[in-house]
Order: C-alpha cells, then sequence, then structure tokens
C-alpha cells in the first residue's frame, strides 16, 4: 500500500498518521507481504531447516499465513511448513530429504489481518 | 485472507493469494478485507475441499495448513508451492470482544478493543462541518479556518463510527478448528509436523535419485 508523504506547510491529519499506525499494527481487512529465504545443511535425511519471521505489523494476530516458493523451488527440502504464527512473526522450518550442504526454499509470505 | 466459508458438514472453501491464477478470488473475501494486488475484487474459481483431505492438517499447536494450489504449481512447471496456513488457535485474550458505547440513539460514540485490535471490525468515516467564529472567539491555536461569504469558520472534521463488529472469520477459524478435532485431527504436543504434497513427494525422490547417481558417478 503506497503511504502518501505529509508535504511541509500543510496541517497533519488523523488520516496520515493512521497510514502509518496501520502498517506497524494492521488493522482488521489488511496484509502483510515479504520475502523469506530458508537456507541451511543438512547433516542426515530429515535434519531440521528453520527460520523465524519478525512481522513488521505488531500487536494484530494474523487469521492466516500464504508461503509460496516463487523466489527459489524448494531443493533438498519439501516446501516450508509453519507451526508458530503469532502477532509478533512466524516460524518457518522444514526437514531434509538427504544428506545435503544446500537445503533452500524462498518465495513471498502474505500475512492476512 | 482467510477461510471463505466452513459449512456443518465440513466443506471449506478459500483462495490462492496470486492474482494471476485461476483460484485467486478475493470477490469471495469478507467484504472489508483488502486485496493487496488490486482494488476491483476479482471472481476466480476457489478451493473447496472437505476437512477429511489428507493434506488439510495441523502443523503446529493451532495451525492447519491447506492442500498446496495446483494451479500454482503446475503453471510452474512444480517449483512454486503455494500453500495456506490458517490461525485457529485464538487465545481468550485475543478473543476478549470490544466494549462499544452507545448514545440514546444507538449512535456508536467509542469502540474499546481489548482482545487483538484487528479481530474488530470499525467502520468509519469523517464527516467535515464549518462552525462559525464571532468576533469575540479566538480560533482554538493550529485550528484550519475557512471564510465563507464574509464570515469566518472554523473546519471540524467528526469521526463517526458506523459500525462494529467481530471479524467473521474468527468464527469459521474456531468452527473448523472445532471439526477438525471432532474427526480425529490434532496437532501431535511437543512437535510440529510437516505436510507435504504428493507432487512433493516425487520431486524429492527426483532430487534423491539424482543424488545417488551423483555419488555413484564419483565412485567410479
Amino acid at each position: 500500500m503506497a503511504l502518501t508523504l505529509v508535504v511541509n506547510g500543510n496541517t497533519v491529519a488523523a488520516a496520515d498518521l493512521n497510514q502509518i499506525i496501520n502498517v506497524l499494527m494492521r488493522p482488521a481487512g489488511q496484509s502483510e507481504v515479504g520475502n523469506y529465504y530458508l537456507q541451511g545443511s543438512s547433516y542426515a535425511t530429515g535434519a531440521r531447516v528453520a527460520l523465524y519471521m519478525r512481522s513488521t505489523s505488531q500487536g494484530s494476530t494474523p487469521a492466516s499465513l500464504v508461503i509460496d516458493t516463487t523466489i527459489q523451488a524448494a531443493s533438498n527440502i519439501p516446501s516450508p511448513s509453519q507451526d508458530q504464527v503469532t502477532q509478533y512473526g512466524f516460524h518457518l522450518f522444514a526437514s531434509s530429504t538427504g544428506i545435503a550442504t544446500d537445503c533452500k526454499a524462498a518465495g513471498v509470505y502474505t500475512l492476512a489481518y | 485472507m482467510a477461510l471463505q466459508n466452513i459449512d456443518d458438514q465440513g466443506n471449506i472453501q478459500w483462495d490462492c493469494h496470486n492474482p494471476d491464477c485461476k483460484h485467486h478470488h478475493c470477490a469471495g473475501r469478507d467484504e472489508y478485507m483488502v486485496c493487496p494486488h488490486h482494488d476491483e475484487k476479482a471472481a476466480g474459481e476457489p478451493h473447496r475441499a472437505h476437512i477429511s483431505h489428507p493434506e488439510i492438517q495441523y502443523t503446529g499447536p493451532g495451525i492447519v495448513a491447506l492442500p498446496a494450489c495446483p494451479d500454482c504449481l503446475e503453471r510452474s512447471g512444480g517449483t512454486n508451492v503455494s500453500r495456506m496456513f490458517l490461525n485457529v488457535g485464538l487465545s481468550e485474550k485475543e478473543l476478549t470482544p470490544p466494549v462499544i458505547e452507545r448514545d440514546a440513539h444507538g449512535h456508536i460514540l467509542s469502540v474499546t478493543v481489548n482482545g487483538a485490535p484487528n479481530f474488530t471490525v470499525v467502520k468509519d468515516h469523517v464527516e467535515t462541518r464549518l462552525v462559525e467564529l464571532d468576533s469575540h472567539t479566538k480560533a482554538p491555536e493550529g485550528a484550519q479556518l475557512t471564510t465563507k461569504d464574509g464570515k469566518l469558520y472554523q473546519v471540524v472534521k467528526d469521526y463517526i463510527i458506523d459500525d462494529a463488529y467481530m471479524a467473521p472469520w474468527v468464527q469459521r477459524h474456531l468452527d473448523l478448528h472445532n471439526q477438525l478435532q471432532a474427526i480425529g485431527k490434532r496437532h501431535v504436543p511437543e512437535s510440529s509436523t510437516e505436510v507435504v504434497s504428493p507432487a512433493e513427494q516425487s520431486v524429492a525422490l527426483e532430487q534423491q535419485a539424482l543424488s545417488l547417481e551423483d555419488a555413484l558417478r564419483q565412485l567410479g
């Protein structure tokens, strides 16, 4: 969502401030979109690689999280799962499919509020 | 984005987040939900499944994975796995209802949110009115002023709350949680479960086969 810049000389209205607050604490109906990159190495089949992503929005509890692998197709791991999504962020993880020096997946995450 | 629908029989509906996907159906989302991709809501073909679907499972306490989008997977040649995870483990604190103060006519004066801020949908608008200032009254500092027909007015903006209610997805997600528990799907404590689609399993097997081939080649 594009922000409307406040111009010098104009009165700063509540709406100007709220557009910033609404990014830092998403209100009902909005989304946060970003990228993640999960990468690690595996010493054994089933070894886990994981990543905690802190969301920009703090204080609002997401309804859902969508993860895709558009940036980097999952390699030596399945597409990441997640076991925790809270008002602060979410935890991504995947178990390796074999012994590998480079287990990775990356894409877009969308948190819906 | 959230669960768009759930009926008593355990049939659920959701949509794909990807605006280029035929399953992108933001027209089916709650009317207050903003699509991050476009202003006009698009009507695609939503995903539908029964909660007994093997890919619908808990991946963590209060987190339910839905099946990966088959269209995104196919169009990317098997590289893009797009999956939605629903938050169904909502705490009592998050679910605390707001305190809505009304006047004698039922108009909402204020909404005090006590639970998660985004669980309460507040519909509001700003009304602008002009208050005439006479020659004896000094305008408040910083007030926006305007003149009309030779008279001085203060521009006053009133914040009007039209409606306030619990976000509808909250109940749908709680219903899903209850229905999954009823058919025996539960999160395994102290463990995080992965959900892997059959298509991904075959890709993983191919990768393993290639790794083995490489290893054998190196051994000569």
